[in-house]
């Protein structure tokens, strides 16, 4: 009798803690559709979806190098970059001062969508050579590759011919409707954004949990020294991680051009912040080996259901950024926690 | 006649002389170097080209070289000044500033003053607390604008778009109802621009009234349109009538999230509200053109560079500041000439 109530207790504390970000974050949802009660409309949701599509394809992406103990900041320059190569390549021909001037039609889509993942991936490729074989850190290497995919940007984006350095906008109508547009469903507008989120998580569920490369990064992530000695190729498995990632950032890149409409130099500031937070809020652990993609995308809708909802009410800026950052403690307090239980 | 022709040689000599001494009162190379702020900033950016542009000009029309080098202190004052020790030591001709930190300029007068390296301030005012010692007292020269300039034209621009047309009070009830799109919290620029921008319309008669709060979006256009994204889900169909931003960017935002709603799209039948940036960038001017954006103020980037380098000249060859150009100083009681801003709300 007592023993089993101190084991329905550990049970309850271990449910809470495991589900503590899900529950206090609906907790706020629910009290903001108590203040507004509008707030729960469909539309609003859509909206919440598409604002988390771009940044849930870069936590898709990141997750794996928080799985593998690492982590990434060179998420949002990198993207920066990409959706500045993207933007240049889809300028509408009519436009007087787009970048390249010499294109005379539209170049068809997949000419920018390979060109922003294949910047995305060389620095991706940069920082997995660092960390599987220089062994750096990942903070390190990232930083570094920040700087720098930042600094290439600008040059980049200065380089126009107009002669200014402004952002690159005014896009041709095909790329705003594939990358932008709705699929129309009856009446209702589903942004073809949220679709490619979702597709692109599935495919990533499968990689993550049906193929040898998911199993590898969960063993390299846990434990390096371990899986090297099981017969693990460590280097491969950390450098396919890091492709995949940069696959992805170069299509949340083509994908972020068309949501944002123009792209200059400051475009992907941050990002990684709401990448990261969005892999820690869905229970990937800092700590490696550990994580879910249906917790990523979780997170990530959460993440910016939190960003929509202190705009919604009408937050004062400067609280939105102090709750913000409660949340992010609050996420790693518990996911810590966690690994202690673990243990 | 040996004399005679000796004495004609020395003539000719001396007058080839004092003509090339005449030639030589132009160096035959000009250094000059500029401490920027941020060197990704938008609209320091159109100002930097143009800069480097009018250096080169000026270089071919005075047939002098000029080197001209800038610098970025990337938003960092300490940067900045760890810049200027390196050039102390290098002694430049000139340096052109643009403040990391308009509270410091006094860091950096008292380091080219030992060095003896004249200098001019641009863009960013030396904050009022040190306008005596950094401006007045070492009679250097502040190009700039008129930091409220830009908000007093937004809110013109809106008082006259309601003359024209009443029809933008989308509910009649004779109130605007506005949101405000601010740059950064502690910057000059933006406050003025959120404050004069509404106090001007109100005191061409307009009735004004806040939704929500103040958005700050860091001039950033994804930020924007993300905020106008939730606000206009909270405010829909109309419940905000107009959208102040204190750059083109976040007004470009605004512009997105609207689309988003199938507002300002520019295409027939559909709705629109007002959306009044500043800066006029090309993308800006587009978005005028296609019937997202209503209109823009523009900050002349080029007239600034301009205007930068050409006093500069003249500060590096020791010459009256507003020599041989058209400026003309303006009644502050130092130095200080101000590149005017230009509404613009029709774009061909």
């Amino acid at each position: 009798m007592q023993k089993g109530k101190v084991f329905n207790r550990q049970r309850v504390v271990d449910f809470l803690l495991q589900y503590a970000m899900y529950i206090i974050l609906l907790a706020i949802l629910v009290t903001v559709s108590i203040i507004r009660p509008n707030f729960l409309a469909f539309g609003n949701i859509l909206n919440i979806l598409k604002q988390a599509s771009t940044k849930g394809i870069l936590a898709l992406g990141c997750a794996g190098l928080i799985v593998l103990a690492g982590t990434d900041l060179s998420i949002g320059r990198v993207m920066g970059f990409s959706a500045a190569v993207t933007a240049a390549l889809v300028q509408s021909v009519t436009y007087k001062s787009r970048y390249f001037p010499q294109m005379a039609q539209d170049l068809p889509l997949i000419v920018p969508l390979l060109a922003s993942i294949a910047i995305a991936v060389i620095f991706s490729l940069i920082n997995g050579f660092g960390v599987s074989k220089l062994k750096m850190h990942a903070f390190i290497i990232t930083l570094g590759t920040q700087l720098i995919a930042f600094g290439a940007n600008c040059l980049f984006i200065e380089s126009q011919p107009s002669g200014t350095a402004q952002a690159l906008s005014t896009f041709n109508q095909t790329f705003k409707d594939v990358a932008a547009g709705d699929l129309m469903l009856g009446t209702v507008k589903i942004p073809l954004v949220v679709l490619y989120f979702l597709g692109l998580a599935a495919i990533m569920w499968v990689v993550w949990n049906k193929t040898r490369l998911g199993k590898n990064m969960f063993a390299v992530g846990g434990n390096e020294e371990a899986a090297r000695v099981s017969g693990v190729n460590v280097v491969r498995t950390i450098m396919l991680v890091y492709l995949i990632a940069g696959v992805l950032y170069g299509i949340a890149g083509f994908l972020e051009a068309a949501r944002i409409q123009s792209v200059g130099a400051n475009t992907g500031l941050g990002y990684e912040t709401d990448a990261i937070s969005a892999c820690v809020i869905g229970g990937v652990s800092f700590s490696g080996g550990v994580g879910t993609i249906q917790g990523v995308v979780i997170g990530a809708v959460i993440l910016q259901a939190i960003n929509f909802s202190l705009n919604f009410i009408g937050v004062n800026p400067y609280y939105q950024y102090i709750i913000r950052g409660l949340i992010i403690v609050l996420a790693v307090a518990i996911d810590v926690r966690k690994y202690i239980v673990k243990k | 006649m040996k004399k005679i022709l000796s004495l004609l040689t020395v003539l000719c000599l001396l007058f080839t002389m004092t003509a090339a001494l005449a030639e030589n009162a132009l160096p035959e190379e000009l250094d000059i170097r500029a401490l920027i702020w941020k060197f990704d900033d938008t609209y320091g950016s159109t100002v930097r080209v143009a800069m480097d542009k009018w250096a080169k000009y000026y270089a071919e029309e005075m047939g002098i070289k000029i080197n001209f080098q800038m610098y970025d202190a990337a938003d960092d004052m300490a940067k900045q000044i760890e810049t200027a020790t390196i050039l102390t030591s290098e002694k430049p001709d000139f340096v052109i500033i643009n403040l990391a930190e308009v509270t410091n300029g006094q860091v950096l007068v008292d380091m080219f003053q030992a060095a003896d390296i004249p200098f001019l301030f641009y863009n960013k005012q030396p904050s009022e607390d040190t306008t005596k010692s950094v401006l007045e007292d070492t009679g250097t020269i502040f190009i700039g604008t008129l930091a409220r300039q830009a908000g007093d034209m937004q809110g013109e621009i809106l008082a006259d778009l309601y003359a024209k047309n009443p029809g933008i009070d989308l509910n009649g009830d004779g109130v605007l109802s506005y949101v405000m799109l601010m740059g950064e919290p502690q910057n000059d620029e933006a406050i003025a621009r959120s404050r004069y921008s509404v106090e001007t319309a109100i005191e061409q008669g307009l009735k004004l009234e806040q939704v929500g709060e103040t958005l700050v979006c860091n001039w950033d256009q994804a930020q924007a349109q993300d905020a106008i994204n939730a606000v206009w889900a909270a405010n829909p169909d109309g419940a905000i009538e107009v959208i102040f931003a204190n750059n083109d960017m976040m007004g470009l935002g605004a512009v997105a999230a609207l689309n988003n709603y199938g507002w300002n799209t520019g295409k027939e039948g559909d709705p629109s509200v007002v959306i009044i940036g500043v800066d006029a960038v090309d993308s800006a001017l587009e978005s005028i053109k296609t019937g997202g954006m209503t209109a823009t103020v523009q900050q002349d980037g080029d007239a600034m560079g301009k205007a930068n380098v050409r006093i500069a000249i003249n500060g590096a060859l020791g010459r009256e500041w507003l020599d041989g150009t058209e400026y003309t100083y303006t009644d502050d009681p130092f130095h200080c000439i101000r590149i005017p801003y230009a509404k613009i709300t029709e774009v061909q």
